[in-house]
């Protein structure tokens, strides 16, 4: 029955497809595609100030809004894995549930970096409730987005820890005229969304409201487990924001967004070795309060205050249902306040000198760690730009922290870019990051009750291991005393450079290139204890690893023959390797043991395939076609993601055989817009 | 100064679409991706048109 109503559901969708493609030839106002950044397009996020992205010496991307309507899609990670150099890459660690999704969560990678080495703001402010270090993106409705601006490359230099891969900034819009407009969407496994939002704009004042309610029957893929690949949610979204013009030299700019979620869960667990069905629900919420005060001192003086607050919540419970007992319950809540001052000085957009303090409160408390902890955070930062001859443009910065956890970290930054022609720009930087170990990394304590594995921080190794050992999860022949020495955890240190040219050979064709490299010292990951707890699932814990590198190169080609169609691709190649696991091949250390034969060879160079969850060819394509006469417009998407390492089977912990690899996909999107 | 009449003007915008036409899934390495969906937007906007008299 259910069968009959999804394909009744579906024959509408397509009939309703069918008759637009064939019948309505006709417009939109926008192309809403996604080419690459025309030279006068404004961005914020590269250098904390506004400016042109044609004179901005780092690699940026830009998603317009006209892109974001012209999918059609409802979550912003969608959205951003249509992008050339951005991945959606699982937590590895949550990969051991395979039929169910991630509980994990997916995240972005960027330069081959994991998820947790990119910041993601909103309105230049971070997001916080980061899981195992991936924040879950389907927070984030996108009907009141402006653009999205993507700085690849390190910019710790200007935003702090987490920076190191780059830096993700949603920005929100501003009212400009006074509209409503009202938005209903539907798709398959009953999703349904709503959204609505309204813009009111007087001469000295701007409101804006949204809202968005979207929920989803979930989905499953393999009929023979239990329960849903993914279970039934429901979601609402909340913003609020109003612009004041206080005096002719002053702005104040305040803003709420509320996020809840609540997710009806219902999966198969082990009580000992039976299986039992548990029912129950996780409920997040995530809020925030940003205030910004801008005052034009001078001419070239401006001064900008911030004062930001921001919490997240998570609580998850599930039951038993053959008794209603609980059987387990989990929360996360944390909280940040951030008050900041910035004084830019300066009348040309690019000879400006920024300067700016702040301080981070951060309490965080979860039942997988003893109690609540209390951070305390100090920065400062500064950067100067030059115009000489206006071609070259000097961008040099620095920023200092001061954390709880850690010593005092110095992230320098140097970039140019010089015009040698109205057609071609050449720009190149280099940068320091450093990322402090999380609390997680120090101090977690938790045992998965779905998939059984157990997670301790560096500093909750002897305990946890000695706790398991006393509750006989671990077999009692297993000598756990080599591991009974805690150790501290080092911040990971990183540089990475970018070298990139923007040439447009022709009036319709556009070009952008970057190569990039990042070094990343003492690296932080999870790795297996080399025993197992009697249920055969792992334990893991977080050290210090030597080294990795990611490099690679993307390119960025845009091609418009007329008015109405654009054609855009983008291509990256990336190697991303442990420096170590090198050497190792290279003193032939390293041993693979085929599962199958049990025949025993050398690890070889060429059979290194690097880093898991990592894909060398990635590419997209997109095809718009708009027609404004008739109001229509069209657009054909692609996106490939070339074969990745997905997890060892002879034993050796890295990748290195055919079989340890996930295919290779092409995900084919099209949709069709028609304004009446 | 002139007085600026408040003209709203309403527009209807309807869409559709698929997102992994090729059906493309892998349960066990991607259970994230669902394979073939299909979608429909209708937005109704309604936008206040400001027009200055001419003098």
């Amino acid at each position: 029955m259910k069968a009959i109503k999804n394909n009744y559901q579906t024959l509408i969708i397509l009939f309703v497809t069918t008759f637009f493609t064939n019948f309505c030839f006709a417009q939109v106002k926008d192309t809403g595609f996604n080419k690459l950044s025309t030279i006068d397009e404004v961005v914020v996020t590269a250098t904390r100030t506004q400016k042109s992205i044609g004179s901005i010496p780092v690699p940026v991307q830009v998603i317009g809004k006209k892109f974001i309507q012209q999918t059609g899609s409802q979550k912003l990670i969608d959205i951003l894995q249509q992008q050339t150099g951005l991945v959606l890459a699982d937590n590895p660690l949550g990969q051991a549930l395979q039929g169910y999704p991630n509980p994990l969560g997916s995240g972005i990678q960027l330069q081959g970096l994991d998820p947790a080495y990119t910041l993601i703001l909103m309105d230049g402010e971070p997001l916080t409730g980061r899981n195992a270090g991936i924040l879950n993106l389907g927070r984030i409705a996108v009907g009141n987005i402006k653009q999205i601006e993507i700085v690849k490359g390190p910019a710790t230099s200007l935003y702090g820890s987490d920076a190191l891969a780059g830096v993700i900034n949603i920005i929100t819009e501003k009212p400009k005229h006074t509209l409503a407009d009202v938005q209903l969407h539907q798709s398959i496994n009953n999703t349904w969304g709503v959204t609505a939002n309204t813009f009111i704009k007087n001469k000295k004042s701007a409101f804006q409201l949204f809202a968005n309610r979207y929920s989803s029957s979930g989905y499953d893929l393999d009929k023979t487990i239990y329960g849903k690949t993914a279970d039934p949610y429901v979601n609402y979204s909340f913003a609020a924001k109003a612009f004041l013009d206080i005096s002719n030299h002053s702005q104040l700019q305040t803003s709420l967004r509320i996020f809840s979620q609540k997710q009806f869960n219902n999966y198969l667990v082990y009580v000992g070795a039976q299986p039992a069905a548990v029912d129950g629900s996780s409920n997040e919420t995530d809020w925030s309060v940003n205030n910004q005060l801008q005052t034009a001192v001078s001419k070239k003086i401006k001064l900008i205050s911030r004062f930001y607050v921001t919490g997240y919540k998570n609580n998850a419970g599930v039951f038993l249902q053959s008794n209603h007992q609980l059987f387990d319950k989990s929360f996360l809540h944390q909280f940040l306040l951030k008050p900041e001052v910035q004084l830019e000085i300066g009348e040309n957009a690019n000879q400006k000198f920024i300067a700016g303090a702040g301080y981070n409160y951060e309490t965080i408390n979860a039942n997988r760690y003893a109690s609540q902890h209390n951070f305390n955070a100090f920065y400062f930062f500064a950067q100067k730009e030059w115009l000489f001859n206006n071609r070259l443009n000097v961008t040099a910065g620095t920023r200092i922290d001061k954390h709880t956890l850690y010593n005092l970290q110095f992230s320098p930054k140097l970039a140019m870019a010089y015009k040698f022609y109205n057609n071609l720009t050449v720009n190149a930087s280099i940068g320091t990051g450093f990322k402090a170990p999380d609390f997680r990394q120090q101090f977690l304590s938790f045992s998965n009750s779905l998939i059984g594995y157990t997670l301790l921080g560096a500093n909750e190794r002897s305990n946890g291991l000695q706790q398991l050992k006393q509750q006989g999860q671990i077999d009692n022949s297993i000598d756990i005393t080599p591991y009974l020495i805690n150790h501290t955890l080092l911040p990971e240190k990183s540089i990475g450079i970018n070298v990139g040219a923007k040439f447009s050979p022709y009036k319709k064709v556009q070009i952008a290139t970057n190569l990039f490299v990042n070094h990343i010292n003492n690296l932080i990951d999870r790795y297996n204890l080399p025993f197992t707890k009697i249920n055969n699932q792992a334990i893991y814990s977080y050290a210090n690893f030597n080294k990795i590198f990611t490099r690679g190169f993307d390119v960025n080609v845009n091609y418009q023959p007329n008015k109405q169609i654009v054609i855009s691709s983008g291509y990256q190649y990336l190697e991303a390797k442990d420096k170590d696991v090198l050497q190792k091949i290279q003193k032939q250390e390293l041993v693979k043991r085929d599962p199958v034969t049990f025949v025993s060879n050398y690890v070889s160079n060429k059979e290194y395939g690097g880093l898991f969850n990592r894909s060398k060819h990635s590419a997209n394509m997109q095809l718009a076609y708009s027609n404004k006469k008739n109001s229509f417009s069209s657009s054909l998407r692609a996106v490939y993601r070339g074969r990745f390492g997905y997890t060892d089977i002879n034993g050796n912990a890295i990748l290195d055989d055919n079989r340890e690899y996930a295919n290779g996909y092409v995900l084919l999107n099209a949709s069709v817009t028609k304004n009446i | 100064m002139p007085l600026l009449p408040k003209i709203f003007k309403n527009g209807i915008a309807l869409q559709t679409g698929s997102d992994n036409i090729l059906n493309y899934t892998d349960k066990n390495k991607l259970p994230n991706l669902f394979g073939r969906t299909y979608f429909i937007n209708c937005t109704v906007i309604i936008k206040q048109l400001i027009k200055k008299n001419k003098k």
